[in-house]
């Protein structure tokens, strides 16, 4: 892979989408596409590997940018749309 | 709370339309922060962004995707000032309120002695002394208060100090003390030398280390006579002396003296004193005798009330009370037993200054005599028993 060849995370690479979970409170998202839909038990964002659905309550995006999406909430479950 | 887009404002709007996401990926594309995105209904988001961007870029937005916005709130510093546009004089009282807080607290509030061990009033009254000479006082900024100076300047003064730290503590000056004798360290000498007589006296206990003594115990020794010799041996003598010695003062008895006394005016004046500035405050008791020849002829005594919080700490600020007493310089005639009294009270105060504290009174005696021009004198005459601290004399 040409990835490890060179060193480089293959996210930054292939600008695939970056999870970060704390605890069952706080996702971080890099490279995403964009959101397709935000509501209090569901948000769904699109990336490059698919849609990636968060499911919890009181979900609420606390910070959004070009480069990342911070949701705050309880989160419950973590998945890919195309992928279920 | 965030704190730049505080700083530079930020609003919260409501989104509402038929696909209000398109409207958030239009934004986020364009590099617009948003925050506290939430749904607040089917076809509405409710989220925050800064002032800037929602000027910017919101109505295009809303032009393309067919939303239409609605400002909620308005959040941050720009608004919080804005409130202030018809309330100058407001504005005016918390900035200058903000600026008397910064200047009182770059000011040193009070300065406290902190005496240890060994320290005597004398020490910290001294102390106090060079602590106003070098500066350091109410008032004064605690940018202009150098600490090790004013320690070095305190322990050259008080040599019975060993230590002392002048340390600034929030708006405090604290000056801790210690006692102690600050002993030079003794160069040693093995040069033959006698010890003689610094002043006459009666010998009473002669311990001699080194040398020969010169003297039997009882004897009488004059001033500069040698009593332990080790000159010729080529010894360096050394001895405790201690011996019987006599001080005398002579006071004359006086027919009349002069006398301060009160006239029976007296008044009191208070000041407001915030820091080192005193502002006199208008007395009920203003007597118009102060004005004229006041000051020349008076006692003061100053009575100062700093205001304090619960817990003790004290304010640099509060009220002076300054009694003023009148006086004045009375000629008063003495009779034989006043003038002998007075006489004799002027001479224990001498005979107090010349009598060394190291030194135990075992008698006194007094007696009046009459000199040869016909005045009187009052003499009194202390029996001392002291060690004697011995004259080296090292050269024949």
């Amino acid at each position: 892979m040409m990835e490890h060849i060179l060193g480089v995370p293959t996210e930054q690479v292939l600008s695939l989408p970056s999870v970060r979970l704390v605890g069952d409170r706080k996702v971080e998202i890099c490279n995403y596409k964009g959101l397709l839909s935000v509501g209090e038990k569901s948000i769904c964002i699109a990336t490059r590997a698919g849609n990636l659905v968060l499911e919890g309550n009181r979900l609420e995006v606390a910070h959004v940018t070009k480069e990342y999406v911070t949701i705050c909430g309880t989160i419950r479950r973590i998945y890919y749309e195309d992928h279920l | 709370m965030k704190i730049l887009p505080y700083c530079f404002g930020y609003v919260q709007i409501e989104v509402r339309g038929a696909c209000p996401e398109k409207w958030i990926n239009i934004a986020i594309r364009r590099g617009i922060q948003l925050w506290d995105l939430t749904r607040s209904g089917n076809d509405a988001f409710r989220l925050c962004l800064p002032l800037r961007s929602y000027r910017k870029n919101t109505r295009s937005i809303c032009k393309k995707v067919g939303c239409r916005t609605r400002v909620l709130q308005r959040k941050g510093f720009p608004f919080f000032v804005r409130r202030f546009k018809y309330r100058k004089a407001l504005a005016i009282s918390i900035l200058l309120a903000c600026a008397l807080v910064g200047l009182l607290s770059s000011m040193v509030w009070s300065v406290e002695l902190v005496p240890g061990e060994g320290v005597t009033r004398e020490n910290l009254l001294a102390a106090e002394k060079i602590l106003g000479q070098t500066g350091v006082r109410p008032g004064v900024f605690l940018q202009t208060v150098h600490t090790r100076e004013v320690a070095s300047a305190i322990l050259q003064d008080q040599k019975d100090l060993s230590w002392v730290l002048v340390r600034r503590k929030g708006t405090k000056i604290y000056v801790e003390m210690e006692g102690g004798v600050q002993t030079a360290p003794e160069v040693p000498s093995n040069a033959p030398c006698d010890l003689a007589a610094p002043k006459d006296f009666e010998l009473v206990k002669c311990t001699v280390f080194r040398g020969t003594p010169l003297y039997k115990v009882g004897e009488i020794v004059h001033r500069g006579q040698v009593v332990v010799s080790g000159l010729e041996q080529g010894l360096r003598a050394s001895a405790e002396v201690e011996g019987r010695t006599w001080y005398t003062v002579r006071v004359p008895v006086q027919e009349a003296v002069e006398q301060i006394e009160k006239t029976g005016r007296s008044q009191t004046r208070s000041a407001f004193f915030l820091f080192g500035l005193k502002i006199p405050l208008p007395s009920k008791t203003w007597l118009p005798w102060c004005k004229k020849d006041f000051g020349a002829n008076c006692t003061k005594t100053t009575e100062v009330k700093y205001w304090s919080f619960p817990n003790g700490t004290r304010l640099p600020l509060g009220v002076t009370y300054t009694k003023e007493i009148e006086t004045k310089v009375a000629l008063r005639e003495l009779d034989g037993g006043e003038a002998l009294a007075y006489a004799r009270i002027q001479g224990m105060h001498l005979l107090d200054e010349k009598v060394p504290d190291t030194a135990e009174i075992l008698s006194t005696a007094s007696s009046v005599k009459r000199l040869e021009n016909g005045t009187q004198v009052y003499e009194i005459t202390a029996e001392c028993l002291e060690r004697i601290n011995m004259k080296i004399v090292d050269k024949l």
